[in-house]
């Protein structure tokens, strides 16, 4: 039941995520046109391109979503609004994750095309630049709560955000994340103008439609996973628990979509070397400074 | 939008007969299943063909190798034969198409790179801008016809291209010019200039997935169009913000500083010239410019960054000419009557010095040659993109600023 919930509150989350997108994009508010916009694409052909790698092509779009949804099973909207509140949730999150590389891999794999092959292997180097950078400074997050419980780490942040207590952590974390979700400046992947979409170059109709909705779910749970992890969760006064989640989740994903809009995309070799030379120190660093920050002040 | 491929595919047959070879020593073969006595590993089964039988390896040539005769994906069989880039990574090299109409190029130009995974091995170049009947080779018709013509050879620089026809009949009839009539026109060719470098802009910003800068350049350049002078210095606030927030910008030097870079040469023309220390600038030779107090934009570091420094400062310094010049002219038709002889002119157009030569019989233009910067930048395609990666070679080539109209090939 609460699974339900959850999937349905994501689908609503997804659509909002567009909404907002197409606000920021062009500064017109909109609400029927994510859902106009997806009628359509049921609608249209869906192309199957010439030998395809039939498996992977038809796979990938619908593995992105799962793994999409599988990630926000663990995290907490309200202290009982969460499906599963795994003993291991802040590890499960990254193993959820990883189906995402998994997936671009298979939707450049599978169409047989240049530019989609071409996404796809630009996102597992983008992998290796940002998967320590989600696993590090979740790892100073949980050695505050002395916990991997998502709820716990949530009850933890009551006294003073982890936004405040680990901002490099927070920042980290934050750029690895529009990173895992293939956001503009990362959107190596999905390039238009390098890569004519790159891995969506390929998926038409109602295979494009579950890849959008596939992206929109991911940058959900990237979100929620944020403020689960440094906003204080749930936690906030005078409104109810649930109408903080939301607002919060829809404030970082706001941000998460604008700062692409502001800046020119990265360089491949420049994001694999900051991710390494920059990035890992750093987070090394963060967890250093939270290990001496729990034993001096709790 | 479908590209065309040349890689492995996914399907290969099994009707051959299959015999077993280790993956890592391909002369480890035999007829049943087993391991390898060198190393081991289980061996794998392999389809024999008649052409290709393992044993007879040695003396062929493998150049056309063909895969699908291959049942297994050892590495070393699929890619000992392979061309091997400065990496030292042997890969598949595929040629892939980028145009006619692509969202990060000028519609109509045709770029065909050799990628060696994510790294440009080769580059081929051409326009699909079928111009050519625009173009005045062999003409024989009446100067207002032809300097229409002109005009309508580069839809991306039309008064460029009308005020270069102008100039070289003007000069063939020996037309004296009044100085207020030059200052007109100097306004009208700075307008466009201005609104030709946003374009470079919008384009910029577009390949880098800039979507602000996309935006205002885009907003910008559609307004400088067809602005008077008044609405064109009432620009100059905006573009000035616009300068400070790139200078601001996250990512944006990186992505461009060291990249595209090009040795000085004489084919550059324009910005691109300007951008790798040249002072090749028709302006700066033409008296009327002079007078207004023109001034070359200069940088020497050859990169896209340079470049994008040389276009920001040109739009100042171009609101400055049309400021000083005090009008922007429209550029009537010439009158010339009967008037003969040969006449050249040289323009800066918005993306270099372009040049005409022609003769004028009886008012009739009866031969002309025409030399535009684009057609020599085409040329510098394959260096620029060589061994870079696909993401800078595309920028590279955009910051060239080709106009596909323009290119003689």
């Amino acid at each position: 039941m609460t699974s339900l919930l959850i999937i349905l509150l994501l689908l609503a989350g997804a659509y909002l995520v567009a909404v907002l997108e197409a606000w920021i994009a062009n500064g017109r508010l909109r609400f029927a046109t994510p859902v106009l916009a997806g009628i359509a694409m049921l609608g249209r052909e869906s192309i199957v391109p010439r030998q395809p790698d039939r498996i992977f092509f038809e796979t990938a779009p619908v593995l992105l979503l799962i793994s999409a949804i599988l990630g926000a099973m663990v995290l907490p909207l309200t202290p009982d609004l969460i499906t599963t509140d795994l003993a291991t949730g802040a590890l499960f999150i990254n193993a959820a994750l990883v189906y995402v590389l998994v997936a671009l891999l298979m939707a450049g794999w599978g169409p047989d095309g240049a530019y989609a092959m071409i996404g796809g292997w630009r996102f597992l180097g983008q992998l290796i630049a940002y998967a320590m950078l989600i696993v590090m400074p979740i790892t100073a997050v949980a050695m505050r709560a002395e916990s991997l419980l998502t709820t716990q780490i949530v009850v933890s942040q009551a006294g003073l955000w982890n936004i405040v207590y680990q901002p490099l952590g927070f920042g980290l974390f934050f750029v690895a994340a529009m990173a895992l979700a293939f956001l503009p400046p990362f959107d190596l992947a999905t390039a238009n103008s390098e890569l004519a979409s790159g891995v969506e170059a390929e998926y038409s109709g109602v295979r494009l439609a579950v890849f959008r909705l596939a992206r929109l779910t991911l940058v959900m749970t990237l979100a929620a996973a944020t403020v689960v992890f440094y906003l204080g969760g749930w936690q906030g006064p005078w409104l109810p628990p649930w109408a903080w989640s939301g607002l919060k989740i829809l404030a970082v994903t706001a941000a998460m979509l604008l700062a692409g809009r502001l800046m020119p995309r990265i360089r491949e070799a420049d994001l694999m070397a900051w991710g390494w030379m920059l990035g890992i120190p750093l987070a090394l660093l963060n967890i250093f400074l939270v290990g001496v920050l729990v034993l001096v002040w709790p | 939008m479908p590209a065309e491929t040349s890689h492995t595919p996914h399907h290969m047959s099994h009707t051959a007969p299959v015999e077993y070879t280790c993956p890592m020593h391909p002369e480890v073969v035999q007829h049943k299943p087993g391991s390898c006595p060198k190393c081991g590993m289980f061996l794998e089964p392999r389809e024999v063909s008649a052409d290709s039988r393992p044993d007879e390896h040695a003396g062929m040539d493998h150049s056309a190798m063909n895969h699908d005769d291959m049942a297994f994906m050892s590495m070393i069989d699929v890619t000992k034969d392979l061309p091997r880039s400065n990496d030292g990574l042997p890969m598949d090299w595929i040629d892939v198409p980028f145009g006619p109409f692509f969202p990060g190029l000028p519609s109509a130009l045709l770029l065909i790179l050799t990628l060696d995974g994510d790294t440009v091995a080769g580059a081929r170049a051409q326009t699909l801008a079928e111009n050519t009947a625009l173009l005045p080779d062999s003409a024989a018709m009446d100067a207002e016809h032809f300097v229409e013509r002109l005009a309508k050879l580069d839809p991306l620089a039309p008064l460029a291209y009308r005020l270069l026809a102008r100039r070289a009949i003007e000069n063939a009839a020996g037309v004296e010019i009044a100085p207020t009539t030059a200052r007109g026109r100097i306004g009208a060719l700075e307008r466009e200039r201005i609104a030709s470098h946003l374009g470079w802009l919008a384009l910029f910003a577009q390949q880098t997935g800039f979507d602000w800068l996309l935006q205002r350049a885009t907003a910008l350049q559609l307004h400088s169009q067809q602005a008077n002078r008044q609405q064109m210095l009432a620009l100059k606030p905006e573009i000035d913000r616009l300068k400070k927030r790139l200078q601001r910008t996250p990512l944006l030097k990186s992505r461009s500083v060291g990249l595209g870079q090009l040795l000085p040469d004489d084919k550059l023309r324009g910005p691109v010239a300007r951008a790798a220390g040249i002072t090749d600038d028709a302006r700066s030779t033409d008296p009327a410019y002079i007078a207004l107090g023109f001034k070359t934009s200069q940088r020497n570091t050859s990169d896209i960054l340079a470049r994008l420094q040389v276009h920001l400062d040109e739009i100042s310094h171009s609101l400055v000419l049309i400021e000083a010049a005090g009008s922007i002219d429209t550029l009537p038709l010439p009158v010339v009557a009967d008037a003969s002889g040969d006449g050249e002119a040289v323009v800066e157009t918005p993306r270099g010095s372009a040049r005409l030569q022609l003769r004028l019989d009886q008012g009739r233009v009866i031969s002309a040659q025409l030399d535009t910067p684009s057609t020599q930048h085409l040329s510098l395609i394959n260096a620029l993109t060589e061994q870079q990666a696909l993401g800078d070679a595309l920028l590279a080539v955009g910051s060239l600023d080709l106009s596909p109209w323009e290119i003689r090939q």
